[in-house]
């Protein structure tokens, strides 16, 4: 069925399935990133730039652009400051830091993953609590007494980062650490930024929107966490795919692969397939409400990467679709390179922007696994995933 | 923003997803480098296409295309080519004509992109590393 090229054991290894889960999972989310690659200095002005994009889409979230940027930068900087270095390298590698930017209807959770010494749980979790005990007035005085000694804090100034945080989103943190080797643990928090709530609800309106179910609480933080590492996903993008939300997108995984491994064929490879994935939703995904909903995974095995994406495409489309992707998979490089010249040389206005070539230069990136999913949803529209292996 | 006449040859800002672009008529030079991912090519490129199709009647004896590209989608390409084919009416006419594809030296697949284009038309072309 799915071709000659598709030997058994490695469609165990793909987890196809998986993208429209996490794409349901994430059904409220007008905007998610879930990161766990490089934690680098330079990816941090990415991170803003994806939110920033996001923000410039919807004119109700305008005043809170300032405060989230800042609070992305913090997050972030905070797990390069302060996660604790495992003694043994494959500990770091089996527990990677991740990073979390969620946009539900008009609030952002900001959340961070990263593992921490044991001996440094208890003074944290005082740190927090104590923290979330403030009304806004004590932290902006807690804020102006430390500030000056602030230099002298041990790593630079952690206190002071979590109180700027504090005041900034005027909610309680939620945190939790979950004891996973020998000496060190997952510090897992997250944090919520809404727009225009008084100070004196700072404790009230997280109870209130916890009850309502428009949160998602710690443990949904964890839940992903677990999935994401376990299926060594570095990036996960859920959104409205707009061709401006590709760039912080690019820059960012370029930055990631440039202060990891370097760039090299395969990294290069992942590029080009980003671009024409990301792309091929912009162009074809159905168009539901004004939004192009997608979702796109990168997966990190190794020197090798998978690639996944999910969207929404109309009925009347999935039969030509299939249809090309059958015939993708049943060839092999020769083959696929025979097509690709055929395809640029046909006459120029013949597809839309030329897709059916961005599948076909895709099929060529890829070594050996193209696997493909339809599942109806509707009389009118049926999501689509695809993942590849570079 | 697009000088449409040939007189005053073609000049394009590089943006994110579209690339820079300096055509000089008299010189018969002719240069597109950065980014080329727009969503739709066939619009980016179809000023230049137009244009092209201007120059050709009134190309001076040499024409060199330059093609620095960092990224290209796959729509991308295939308007290149589209740029390349009408060049190869120019060889036609008996005129020279050269393509210099210049590409990092550490980026293969972009080596072989110009391989791949350099078998499909009949132009010369001069594949041409750089160092960063």
């Amino acid at each position: 069925m799915c071709g000659p090229r598709l030997r058994r054991e490695e469609v165990r290894i793909m987890f196809l399935q998986k993208v429209f889960d996490l794409f349901h999972l994430l059904s409220k989310d007008k905007m998610s990133l879930f990161y766990q690659g490089v934690t680098h200095d330079d990816i941090t002005d990415k991170l803003i730039g994806l939110s920033d994009e996001n923000i410039r889409s919807q004119t109700a979230l305008s005043r809170m652009r300032k405060r989230v940027s800042f609070a992305i930068s913090e997050c972030f900087q905070n797990i390069i400051r302060h996660k604790d270095i495992p003694r043994s390298p494959q500990a770091e590698h089996d527990w990677p830091s991740m990073f979390m930017v969620r946009n539900i209807s008009n609030a952002y959770y900001i959340g961070s993953v990263n593992l921490i010494n044991d001996e440094n749980i208890d003074k944290l979790r005082e740190q927090l609590l104590k923290l979330n005990e403030l009304s806004e007035e004590e932290l902006r005085s807690m804020y102006l007494q430390q500030l000056p000694t602030a230099t002298f804090s041990e790593k630079g100034g952690a206190g002071l980062g979590l109180i700027e945080m504090a005041r900034k989103s005027r909610q309680k943190f939620e945190f939790d650490f979950l004891s996973v080797v020998e000496d060190m643990s997952l510090f897992v928090i997250q944090q919520p930024f809404c727009e225009g709530r008084q100070e004196t609800d700072r404790q009230e309106v997280t109870e209130s929107s916890a009850n309502a179910g428009l949160m998602p609480g710690i443990s949904q933080v964890k839940d992903l966490y677990q999935c994401l590492q376990q299926q060594k996903v570095m990036l996960l993008y859920r959104s409205d795919f707009s061709q401006d939300g590709m760039f912080p997108l690019m820059d960012m995984m370029e930055n990631n692969l440039k202060a990891g491994s370097g760039i090299s064929l395969v990294s290069r490879k992942l590029m080009y397939v980003l671009v024409e994935l990301y792309q091929n939703i912009v162009k074809h995904a159905a168009n539901i409400q004004g939004r192009q909903e997608g979702i796109l995974l990168v997966v990190e095995k190794g020197p090798a990467y998978e690639v996944y994406t999910g969207n929404f495409i109309r009925n009347t489309e999935v039969e030509a679709l299939q249809l090309q992707l059958k015939t993708l998979v049943g060839l092999d490089q020769t083959g696929l390179k025979q097509l690709y010249r055929e395809e640029l040389i046909r006459d120029q206005s013949t597809t839309k922007g030329g897709a059916g070539l961005g599948l076909i230069e895709t099929a060529r990136y890829c070594s050996g696994q193209f696997r493909y999913e339809f599942l109806p949803i509707d009389s009118d529209i049926s999501f689509f995933s695809l993942g590849i292996k570079l | 923003m697009i000088t449409q006449t040939l007189q005053k040859g073609l000049f394009l800002d590089k943006r994110a997803d579209t690339p820079k672009v300096e055509f000089h008529p008299h010189e018969g030079l002719l240069e597109i480098s950065g980014r080329s991912l727009p969503e739709n090519a066939e619009q980016f490129y179809k000023p230049i296409l137009e244009w092209i199709n201007l120059y050709l009647p009134s190309a001076p004896a040499k024409t060199s295309m330059k093609i620095e590209l960092e990224y290209f989608n796959s729509s991308s390409v295939k308007q290149v080519l589209a740029i390349l084919i009408r060049l190869e009416e120019l060889r036609m006419a008996g005129k020279e004509v050269e393509v210099v594809w210049s590409y990092n030296e550490d980026d293969e697949l972009m080596e072989m992109k110009g391989r791949e284009l350099e078998s499909i038309v009949e132009l010369p072309f001069k594949l041409a590393a750089f160092t960063l």
